[in-house]
């Protein structure tokens, strides 16, 4: 394809991920002949949509399909399939409803697929609730989902609060098996960097996966060259940032659901919602996506005018010949940028309306100075205000832990009192969720100890082994971000915000209007840079958890027949805990910049406000 | 009925093996009983075709073909046929005949291997059960699925010796009977050898089955969980760190759990998913982490929804708190709510009284929409201004006492009791709050929350032009000031705030803005003939 070879190397096909997960689907419903109901697990609907639709469902068996709550399921087949998350609260709500069904006498044939794994915790459950004997149940290996040529998804939102509030290591051995899947794919990735201690397990866990596999020759060559395993306590204050690129802001605004977007009425001009997917393959999504908001609408206005053009092109169609041309090869295309210019000019009104409102100036420039560091006293007022007006919670919040994440905690009397205000503002009730807050480190009191004592804290715990480093986790010593530091050290800050090119930007920070570029994303590119970690052992350091890296000898073996020769510059990033929009539009940014083409693996797509909700205590 | 029996026991003994077997056994126990009769017909049970086709005939009649034994539904079918046999092997019936005429092992010896088999509840040996069954199967499934042609190898079962059988034939049996013969060997090692924990836990994580049963010393349970922890698999983790908890006693079990966090983090976990709250309890007391007690007990005193229930809960997670110090300002904290929540029931319950009276013109013009108790502090000091606005400090829903008692700042009170009288445009009291008095009796306007935002608050409660006027005054930045006057239209203090930053040309340019002969725009132009001011333009 022309766009390929404008943006370099070629990336490997991800539809291949799909295909299998929708394929081994199909087997499941067809190992069971007969009409069945299927149960679906809320959590898997949309995820799924992205798989198979409802009539490949129905062309397999499916009678009905129902939502999984705590309401009976009647349907008429004898056969039901349940298609879950392995959760021990699903499994339980599973076996409640079988056993209603033993007591109605009910009698049908149960099938319950977990995905992405059959856990044997979950089995467990239906032992205790004595309904095992009356299951079968399967497995989906339904990891990453591909919601767009350069990005793919676990879709596994709670992974977050799972493991980085509770400590949860369950979702690991399937984080893991993605990358055993796509390597057997697209063959085996020679290069591995990691920072965090997710991280460094799943780096762990794949080696143990593949040597179970054993020596296999791998029938297809390598073509991915570099893996980036990113845990993200590494940089917590990027995605808590608001989001100014054009994907990330329809994220904050309207809620992007695996990769698809639901406009409402105000954005279509109609008094119909239109939901539409949002991929690389929509021309005019595909020019806008990674833009800062102000450069898109002059975008959009002539690509408006251009479309004028080419519509009044039938005016000038001189035969017969050149008008058939015309309807049936540029009329259509021309039609379906039409309709997708018109929503992305509806949504862009939206947005505009919505960040024209009163305080958004003065709540960006509040970011900005907790970012830079400057005018802190004014940043705290700005949020203290907010406190008082009974702003959006979740806003507020994140406004908080950006504060602390920033400042390394904050000083006990502004903890204190903004920690009362807030209750009183949103209730007592919330206590739950700054206890959540405080045990992520996200919002935090500064400890009275000096900030060297702290700092060897920190580094002792992240050579602590792994047994010992949680210990420290529970202790809830304050995991300290460094953030000044480290922004120092990456230069996440430009020199000059006031002449910032955001049209033609030269530098990541474009992302965050000039103001920041994203940690995690600097942190990469430095990584990548050198190969490894030397040279940037002194930031590392101020980042939590342990850094890795596994090189294969770059030796003409390396560079094996059959071997991508473009694979050295194709990279995957996995985001352990969610990445932003933004971060993927900084990624392709540095992928242009730098030439290398980078695929981005996410837990699941994260913003500032699901973040937050994510630990919420208390709804 | 013996069948019934016996089959609900196989089934019973089977479970890990194979669920599908379960499910038939358990749905088509009617069926069984059939079966039985059908059985005890026959004197040579190795026709075993025969057997199928009128088993299947048989139940097609009586379930009706739509049901689970469909026609294609060859392995349902096959699997009633060999468990039914395998069972009754085990009694010395016919079928251990027609197994010896094929197997040659002794008849003990197949007893003792259907037995092994099918009492496998534990993964480590369901490999064995598996080939077994598989082999079962293999025999039974092939004459039926290929009924129309000849088949060696049910020639073999119904004419051994008589019929002839090739010599590759018989060795490929046989060959197949060594290595099931191995196979239960190392079943039955395997069974009560354990294998590396490391090995097991891999089986896990991989879903395979496995067994935890053979670890039976202290040395290999905890072996068992380090290896789980090392491979970092929380699935793995749980499950060893629960058949630790359920194989020794408690003391041992909390003292090899505290030395190990990451198996602790899992624990916790599962018990909260669990919902084993008192047990959770029980473990955070252990582990001395009273902070998540708390935690814990608050979020269960909040359970009950009603106002006055959650006070209760509440108070009484504050007494149980009270001599531990480092939880002194949480639950303070909790004081407060439980304070507030009994404030919220006693003023609803006046007000109640006050609305039902119908005189009150606030309540007449703007009946609550909302219940007060259970909102936020906050939120009742808004409803207080809004409802109780002027009542002496000593009444319970004075705005005053309640910024009192709780010891609000001066900005929460401001925020609140403005936003509510801008609500109910009463401008008069606005003023009054915004003035303060100094020491020699003499008056001040002041505004906590900057005037700006007073004039935010005011315009948007469409407050008349001369009121914001008043207030834009009391802006100090003129450039800030000049801006939110030309926004509202307040065109004196634009003229006022021009005048004092000496701009003319600025001056001169709002000429337009005001309206053609209004006041305003005769105001507009005495100061721009007025000579006093020097102009910097």
């Amino acid at each position: 394809m022309a766009v390929s070879a404008v943006l370099g190397p070629k990336l490997p096909d991800l539809q291949y991920l799909k295909r299998l997960a929708r394929d081994q689907l199909v087997h499941l419903l067809e190992s069971s002949p007969g009409r069945k109901d299927l149960v679906i697990d809320p959590d898997l609907m949309t995820p799924l949509d992205r798989i198979a639709g409802a009539s490949l469902l129905k062309q397999h068996g499916v009678d009905k399909i129902f939502k999984l709550d705590r309401t009976k399921i009647h349907g008429g087949c004898d056969q039901l399939v349940y298609l879950v998350r392995s959760k021990l609260t699903t499994t339980k709500l599973i076996a409640d409803q079988i056993t209603a069904d033993i007591r109605d006498n009910r009698k049908r044939k149960y099938k319950i697929i977990m995905t992405p794994r059959r856990l044997q915790v979950c089995d467990m459950v239906l032992e205790h609730e004595g309904v095992f004997g009356l299951v079968s149940i399967e497995e989906l290996h339904l990891d990453l989902i591909p919601l767009d040529r350069d990005l793919l998804s676990m879709e596994l939102p709670q992974f977050f609060r799972d493991y980085f509030l509770h400590g949860d290591q369950t979702w690991l051995a399937s984080i893991a098996k993605s990358l055993v899947n796509i390597q057997s794919l697209f063959g085996p990735i020679p290069n591995v960097y990691g920072q965090g201690r997710c991280a460094k397990m799943v780096a762990d866990m794949v080696d143990m996966m593949m040597s179970e596999l054993g020596e296999r020759q791998s029938p297809v060559g390598c073509e991915i060259g570099h893996l980036f395993l990113i845990d993200r306590d590494v940089d917590y204050v990027t995605p808590l940032c608001t989001q100014v690129t054009y994907e990330g802001l329809l994220d904050d605004i309207f809620g992007i659901k695996s990769g698809s977007v639901e406009f409402g009425p105000d954005v279509t001009g109609t008094d119909k919602s239109i939901k539409i997917m949002l991929s690389g393959e929509d021309e005019v999504f595909r020019a806008i996506r990674d833009r800062h908001f102000s450069n898109v609408f002059g975008f959009l206005s002539a690509k408006a005018k251009e479309l004028q053009t080419s519509y009044d092109k039938r005016h000038n169609l001189k035969s017969v010949q050149d008008m058939k041309q015309f309807v049936s090869e540029e009329l259509s295309n021309l039609k379906k940028q039409h309709k997708a210019l018109t929503l992305h000019i509806g949504a862009c009104e939206t947005i505009t309306k919505n960040k024209s409102r009163g305080d958004f100036e003065e709540q960006m420039r509040t970011e900005h100075g907790l970012l830079e560091g400057v005018d802190v006293r004014e940043c705290i007022n700005f949020i203290e205000e907010s406190i008082n007006r009974q702003h959006s919670r979740t806003e507020v919040l994140r406004l908080l832990c950006m504060l602390s994440s920033t400042q390394g905690g904050l000083p006990s009397k502004d903890y204190k009192s903004l920690k009362t205000q807030f209750l009183q503002s949103y209730g007592t009730e919330h206590l739950l969720t700054l206890h959540n807050l405080k045990k992520l480190g996200l919002f935090v009191e500064q400890q009275a100890q000096d900030a060297t004592a702290n700092k060897l804290a920190d580094k002792m715990a992240a050579k602590l082994t792994d047994g010992m480093a949680s210990l420290q986790l529970q202790l809830q010593l304050p995991k300290k971000s460094q953030f000044r530091a480290v922004s120092r050290k990456l230069n996440l800050i430009p020199k000059s915000a006031e002449n910032f090119e955001l049209r033609n930007p030269n530098d990541m920070a474009y992302v965050f209007s000039g103001a920041y570029a994203p940690l995690s994303c600097k942190l990469i590119e430095q990584v990548l840079q050198r190969e490894g970690w030397t040279g940037v052992e002194d930031i590392a350091k101020l980042l939590p958890g342990d850094n890795f890296v596994h090189l294969k000898a770059k030796s003409a073996k390396g560079k094996a027949s059959g071997s991508n020769p473009d694979s050295d510059k194709i990279v995957l990033v996995y985001f352990l805990g969610g990445c932003s929009y933004t971060e993927v539009s900084a990624l392709r940014f540095l992928g242009k910049q730098k030439g290398y083409r980078f695929l981005v693996a996410t837990t699941a797509l994260t913003n500032g406000g699901r973040l937050i909700e994510s630990v919420s205590g208390w709804k | 009925m013996a069948g019934k029996d016996q089959a609900r026991m196989a089934a019973a003994a089977f479970t890990a093996d194979d669920e599908d077997y379960w499910e038939e056994s358990a749905v088509s126990s009617s069926k069984k009983n059939m079966f039985d009769d059908e059985e005890e017909g026959f004197t040579v049970l190795g026709v075993s075709e025969n057997k199928a086709a009128r088993l299947s005939s048989a139940l097609r009649s009586t379930v009706g073909a739509d049901a689970l034994f469909a026609d294609d539904d060859n392995d349902d079918i096959t699997w009633e046929t060999s468990s039914n046999i395998s069972n009754s092997s085990s009694h010395g019936s016919i079928t251990s005949d027609y197994r010896s005429a094929r197997y040659t092992p002794p008849t003990n010896r197949s007893g003792s291997l259907s037995t092994s088999s099918s009492s496998r509840s534990t993964a480590a040996t369901v490999t064995l059960g598996t080939s077994q069954d598989n082999s079962l199967s293999v025999q039974f499934n092939k004459p039926k699925m290929t009924r129309s042609e000849p088949m060696s190898l049910e020639d073999a079962i119904v004419d051994v010796p008589a019929k002839q059988v090739t010599a590759t034939e018989v060795s490929k049996l046989e060959t197949e009977i060594q290595f099931l013969r191995r196979q239960v060997q190392l079943g039955e090692r395997a069974r009560w050898t354990s294998l590396p924990v490391k090995e097991t836990i891999k089986r896990i994580i991989l879903g395979q089955p496995y067994s935890l049963e053979a670890y039976k010393s202290l040395q290999d349970k905890l072996a068992l969980l380090d290896a789980a922890i090392k491979m970092h698999d929380g699935d793995a983790i749980t499950i060893t760190v629960l058949f630790l908890k359920k194989t020794v006693r408690k003391s041992i079990f909390q003292q090899e759990l505290i030395k190990r966090p990451v198996a602790i983090n899992h624990l916790i976990h599962f018990l909260w998913c669990h919902y084993d709250l008192d047990e959770l309890e029980e473990l955070y007391k252990m582990l001395r982490r009273m902070e998540d007690v708390f935690v814990l007990k608050y979020k269960q005193a909040l359970a009950p929804s009603k106002a006055a229930g959650r006070a209760q809960s509440i108070a009484a997670v504050v007494r149980s708190f009270q001599h531990d110090s480092s939880l002194a300002p949480d639950s303070t904290l909790l004081l407060e709510q439980c304070t507030l929540l009994q404030r919220q029931l006693q003023i609803e319950e006046e007000d109640k009284k006050i609305a039902a009276g119908g005189k009150h013109p606030v309540f007449k013009d703007h009946p609550p929409k909302a219940q007060l108790p259970l909102t936020p502090l906050t939120t009742t000091l808004y409803y207080c201004s809004f409802y109780h606005y002027n009542e002496s400090d000593s009444s319970l829903s004075s705005p005053l006492s309640i910024k009192r008692d709780f010891q609000m700042s001066d900005k929460q009170y401001t925020w609140s009791a403005l936003n509510a009288l801008a609500k109910l445009h009463r401008w008069k009291e606005i003023e009054a709050l915004l003035t303060s008095k100094n020491w020699f009796g003499g008056t001040k306007m002041k505004a906590c929350i900057g005037f700006e935002k007073v004039v935010e608050i005011l315009s948007k409660q469409k407050a008349p032009v001369d009121i914001l006027s008043k207030y834009l005054a009391y802006i100090e930045d003129p450039n800030e000031r000049l801006a939110l006057a030309a926004k509202h239209k307040c065109h004196r203090i634009v003229v006022d705030t021009l005048i004092q930053l000496k701009d003319r040309a600025a001056l001169e340019d709002y000429r337009l803005k005001t309206p053609d002969y209004s006041l305003e725009r005769q105001y507009l132009i005495t100061a721009l003939n007025n000579s006093q001011v020097k102009w910097k333009n």
